[in-house]
């Protein structure tokens, strides 16, 4: 299965390292932020060679009759 | 992998990787996927990707500063309620259930829990104090893919922010659970007092088994909510430190030290920053959050209800209906609505869309509004010069 997946690495637009632990605010690690670029290329290298490889489960929240957008709805085409 | 369509794409948690995703439309269809409603329907806001559950409101700390307010009178849901809970999370597609309290680890059925959020395909982590963590209680913590302990500083310093000293017990408790095999952090509370003690005390940390630390802007919320925030909130000058700060620890700890995190309210100080706060898509790349709140963050409280965070009072949406109701509830849509646009000076800061404003429960305390982070670099550069 994994050969099947041409994938482009430009189609990563984010990756958010680690599950973290806190209970109170969402964290973000920032290691990444001041690495090499080299140590940058190799996280989205693996993260591609993670989702070439990995068996995938899909979660369908909601339901197709939902009412229209509330305020606060984001725009597509940007991750949240 | 878990996919979970959005309208620009979808959001992936890897299994092989502790990693989330997001992978634009053309990257999911490169999995052999595509979104179908979720892309063709009308845009709606998404489900959180992380809740923080309060799984009891009991606790014998008695922190100074406890954003809970927690006592050791405090309530523990039943064990059924907590589980509809994490039904409802799994079916809105939620990836991470962040347990805590109160001091989650007194439930004797913690790790049932624990499993039970595992076996609905949802990430378990745990914050504790540390305090009272004996063998048989870290036993049940194996479930979770991380535990991190309160740890604000060595021996004087912890006190300065918490107002006991614990800090050889948190100590103790670091070292434990390093020695059991468990992945564990440390959650550093920002003040004046523990900040000038930064790399010591994840120094600290590293030495006690700690492979990540979790830094915390001190937050003005349950019994921090008092005049006592003015003393113990980071300064002015501090906050414009954080970058340099924060690239000097990441180096300390290059190649096996410890993975430096930061919450959603530290992504302002930011701003200060030469190099960083000119980078938005930078910090969105890397997948830094600022404010999420009721975005792709959400809290549960003890009495089942859903806010924004942690810190925010809740809305009157039940999380049992989380599936469904986050996206139409009103409360949190206009949180979400002020995040994606907030007034100025934010909304022609370069950050805001990482950061979305900064933090609004730091914003209500000080200045009385839902607005502009009052501690933000560059908001009280653009009030000095409105003053001037």
């Amino acid at each position: 299965m994994s050969d099947e997946r041409a994938f482009d690495e430009q189609s990563v637009r984010r990756v958010r390292i680690g599950s973290g632990a806190n209970c109170s605010s969402i964290g973000s690690v920032i290691d990444t932020l001041f690495a090499t670029a080299v140590t940058g290329a190799s996280i989205f290298a693996a993260v591609v060679a993670a989702l070439k490889a990995e068996p995938i489960q899909v979660v369908r929240p909601g339901s197709n009759d939902d009412p229209l957008p509330p305020p606060g709805t984001r725009e597509p085409e940007s991750p949240a | 992998m878990i996919v979970r369509y959005e309208p620009w794409g979808a959001w992936v948690k890897l299994e092989s990787t502790a990693a989330i995703v997001a992978l634009d439309r053309d990257g999911v269809r490169a999995l052999g996927l595509d979104g179908g409603a979720t892309w063709r329907g009308p845009p709606r806001s998404s489900a959180p990707l992380e809740v923080h559950l309060a799984v009891t409101s009991r606790c014998g700390a008695g922190c100074d500063g406890c954003y809970l307010d927690a006592r050791p009178d405090g309530v523990e849901p039943p064990r059924a309620v907590i589980e509809r809970e994490l039904d409802a999370m799994r079916d809105a597609g939620v990836f991470t259930v962040a347990f805590g309290g109160g001091e989650p680890t007194t439930r004797e059925d913690i790790d049932v829990l624990a499993a039970g959020a595992r076996a609905r395909g949802l990430t378990p982590v745990v914050t504790t104090s540390g305090l009272g963590l004996t063998e048989v209680r870290i036993d049940r913590l194996r479930s979770f893919a991380q535990v991190n302990v309160s740890y604000d500083g060595p021996d004087a310093t912890y006190a300065t922010v918490r107002g006991f000293d614990g800090a050889a017990l948190a100590e103790r408790a670091i070292e434990k659970l390093a020695r059991a095999g468990i992945r564990v952090g440390v959650n550093v509370v920002l003040t004046q007092q523990s900040y000038p003690r930064l790399a010591e005390t994840i120094e600290r940390a590293r030495t006690l088994g700690a492979c990540e630390a979790q830094l915390l802007r001190y937050k003005p919320a349950g019994r921090a909510a008092t005049v006592e925030y003015w003393t113990r909130r980071m300064r002015p000058d501090q906050a414009r430190t954080l970058g340099p700060t924060l690239r000097a620890l990441t180096t300390a700890h290059a190649g096996g030290g410890v993975s430096v995190r930061i919450d959603c309210a530290l992504v302002p100080f930011l701003s200060a920053d030469e190099e960083l706060g000119q980078d938005a898509a930078r910090l969105a790349r890397f997948g830094i959050f600022g404010c999420e709140a009721a975005g792709a963050l959400a809290a549960v409280t003890v009495d089942g209800l859903v806010g924004p965070c942690s810190f925010a009072k809740p809305s009157q949406l039940r999380a049992a209906n989380l599936n469904g109701g986050y996206a139409v509830d009103a409360e949190l849509g206009r949180w979400r609505a002020y995040n994606d646009a907030p007034t100025e000076p934010c909304a022609s800061c370069s950050l805001r869309p990482v950061c979305k404003g900064g933090c609004k429960i730091v914003a209500s305390f000080v200045t009385g509004s839902h607005g502009p982070d009052p501690e933000c670099p560059r908001v009280l550069a653009y009030a000095k010069d409105r003053a001037t």
